[in-house]
């Protein structure tokens, strides 16, 4: 199993050379199992730049087939997919998983987006791929080809997110973004959710001075995650969701700041991945 | 007069260092009058940089007035609105200013680009004053000593171009359109490229006389910044995308006598080497009458001369 990260920014793109080290796109992760099933994970800007590269080989030619698990419908969590070219190209199949909301479905909360005022493309249907749309919640257990999925629903702020975890023969992912922990108390259930997983991609918006006055947005701090690695036990801990206003500078201060946390926490086993734009991890 | 870009590219922001000149934010531009109104086209990711600055300097102050010209509502020209940090300041005023059915239909629409679940806050979060005014075609009017107008361009579900003339000089905005020869735009999603059996008499003068009123908005304008998302080759591929290629608005700029062209809405899948190529290939469009230069992100244009000033002071 492969771990690619093709945007680990949070809230809004961030284009600039301040950024160019860790990247400035909104949420895309890919795992890509043994056998070359493809599953994407959130369709912020940085789809964009996956959509690109999946052009040159089956995708190009109406031939393509993946998977997309999105963890909540928030802007920076969607906005790539109109512009995924793959979407483009009819006989390219895309099946989406992910949460709906109390009011809403969600293929109408993705239609929404198209909306002729906001997208020339106007709706969904005017894609030229085929599209299968499927809610998830708490508990939710599939199968993607080889790849056992299952779910948990997480706060975030006044609404949740659905965290995966992605497990193949012996190896586990567990991809948990914009997660908010009531009080910063990280959630015993959360905690049995992430145990012992090969790689575990946690939210890490805030240093912990920031996230004092920002408690209630509904991000972790990066000790947050730390906590939440150490006690699950995992092999290895990734950052993401970098803040919009956070330079190469202040990340990499923060990931110093991290790897002596884990340590501290009694998690000096734990591997650190410092999450950037066009790193291949295997967990 | 002065603009400054704090986002000109389209569809897409495009971080990475293949953009890093030339820049990856999405439209927003900054009109800075002699006269000191605050005036913006557009609030792609640009609008957020422009936001924090505004915030700590003239927004800070007592009382304040932001007014944000829309060229319509696509994803790339609205995107930044909720993080442009004034609108969290109790103290300020901001007008928006955009086309719809009326003031009302016009909130609705932008209150859709901030509400869950897409977005964490509403319009009701915001702190500051939100106003919201409908504009008709070919509208004129005052912001401070800048005057405005307005022209209908051609795209999916239309656009509108603005000029600001103030006591130091004009600029004007014409961004997103598709030139004014091969179909016409409207409200129905095109699929495919139209061959030109499609373009009845009605949709050539319709388009006749869009080009008309903006070649005459653009009469003599110090600076014209132009949708240029395409070459002319991928113009030919895309004709309905509703964007121009450089010799499109070089044409305009011809025809209306404008002293300068600055190319904007650089497509995401140009980086800075194909932008030196384009812009380079562009000049050459001028025939010696016409400035043409390309927005780059943070540069601070003159509009008399199209050069950028050194502007430490005014940072």
């Amino acid at each position: 199993m492969k771990v690619t990260f093709w945007g680990v920014r949070g809230c809004i793109p961030a284009p600039g050379p301040d950024t160019n080290r860790f990247g400035g796109n909104t949420p895309c992760v890919t795992i890509t199992g043994d056998s070359g099933t493809l599953v994407v994970l959130d369709a912020g800007t940085g789809i964009t730049v996956l959509g690109r590269e999946l052009m040159s080989g089956p995708f190009g030619k109406g031939q393509g087939r993946a998977t997309i698990l999105l963890s909540h419908s928030h802007w920076d969590h969607i906005q790539g997919f109109p512009f995924f070219a793959p979407v483009y190209v009819p006989g390219n199949s895309l099946t989406i998983y992910g949460l709906g909301a109390a009011s809403s479905r969600l293929e109408d909360i993705l239609e929404g987006q198209m909306n002729p005022h906001f997208s020339p493309i106007q709706s969904l249907r005017n894609l030229g791929a085929t599209i299968e749309v499927h809610e998830v919640s708490d508990g939710t257990r599939f199968a993607v080809d080889d790849l056992q999925v299952s779910t948990i629903e997480l706060p975030h702020g006044e609404t949740s997110i659905i965290a995966f975890r992605i497990e193949e023969h012996d190896t586990s992912v567990v991809y948990a973004p914009d997660v908010g922990y009531p009080n910063g108390q990280v959630l015993d259930r959360a905690v049995a959710f992430f145990d012992k997983a090969d790689l575990l991609i946690h939210d890490t918006t805030y240093s912990s001075e920031d996230y004092e006055g920002r408690a209630g947005r509904g991000f972790s701090s990066f000790d947050q995650a730390a906590t939440a690695a150490v006690r699950a036990q995992v092999r290895s801990l990734s950052s993401f969701h970098y803040d919009q206003d956070y330079d190469d500078a202040t990340v990499a201060d923060l990931l110093i700041r991290l790897r002596r946390r884990l340590d501290e926490l009694g998690g000096q086993s734990i591997t650190l991945v410092e999450a950037r734009e066009g790193l291949t991890v295997e967990p | 007069m002065k603009v400054r870009f704090w986002g000109v590219r389209g569809s897409y922001p495009v971080p990475g260092p293949s953009t890093n000149r030339y820049g990856g934010n999405t439209s927003c531009v900054e009109v800075q009058p002699s006269t000191g109104e605050i005036i913006i086209f557009d609030a792609g990711t640009g609008i957020r940089k422009l936001g924090q600055r505004l915030a700590a300097g003239r927004c800070a102050q007592p009382s304040c007035t932001v007014s944000i010209l829309f060229s319509h509502m696509h994803w790339d020209h609205v995107q930044g609105l909720p993080f442009f940090s004034p609108l969290h300041q109790p103290q300020n005023r901001i007008r928006i200013y955009s086309s719809a059915h009326g003031d009302a239909h016009l909130r609705r629409i932008f209150e859709q680009t901030a509400a869950q679940p897409y977005f964490p806050i509403g319009f009701s979060d915001f702190k500051s004053t939100v106003e919201f005014v409908n504009l008709k075609e070919n509208a004129e009017f005052d912001i401070g000593a800048v005057h405005v107008r307005t022209s209908p361009l051609n795209h999916p579900f239309a656009a509108t171009a603005y000029r600001c003339d103030g006591p130091l000089g004009s600029v004007m905005y014409a961004s997103d359109t598709a030139p004014f020869c091969d179909m016409l735009l409207g409200d129905e999603f095109i699929p495919a490229p139209p061959g030109p059996e499609d373009l009845t008499d009605q949709d050539r003068q319709r388009l006749a006389t869009m080009q008309k009123s903006l070649v005459a908005l653009a009469t003599g304008v110090d600076l014209l910044v132009y949708d240029t998302h395409f070459t002319m080759d991928e113009y030919r591929a895309n004709p309905h995308f509703g964007h121009s290629a450089p010799e499109h608005a070089t044409e305009i700029a011809l025809k209306a006598g404008a002293k300068g062209l600055c190319l904007f809405h650089h497509a995401p899948n140009h980086d800075d080497d194909d932008m030196d190529r384009i812009v380079d290939q562009a000049r050459k469009l001028g025939q010696g009458r016409l400035r043409i230069t390309a927005a780059r992100e943070g540069e601070l244009v003159d509009t008399k001369t199209g050069r950028a000033t050194d502007d430490k002071e005014e940072r």
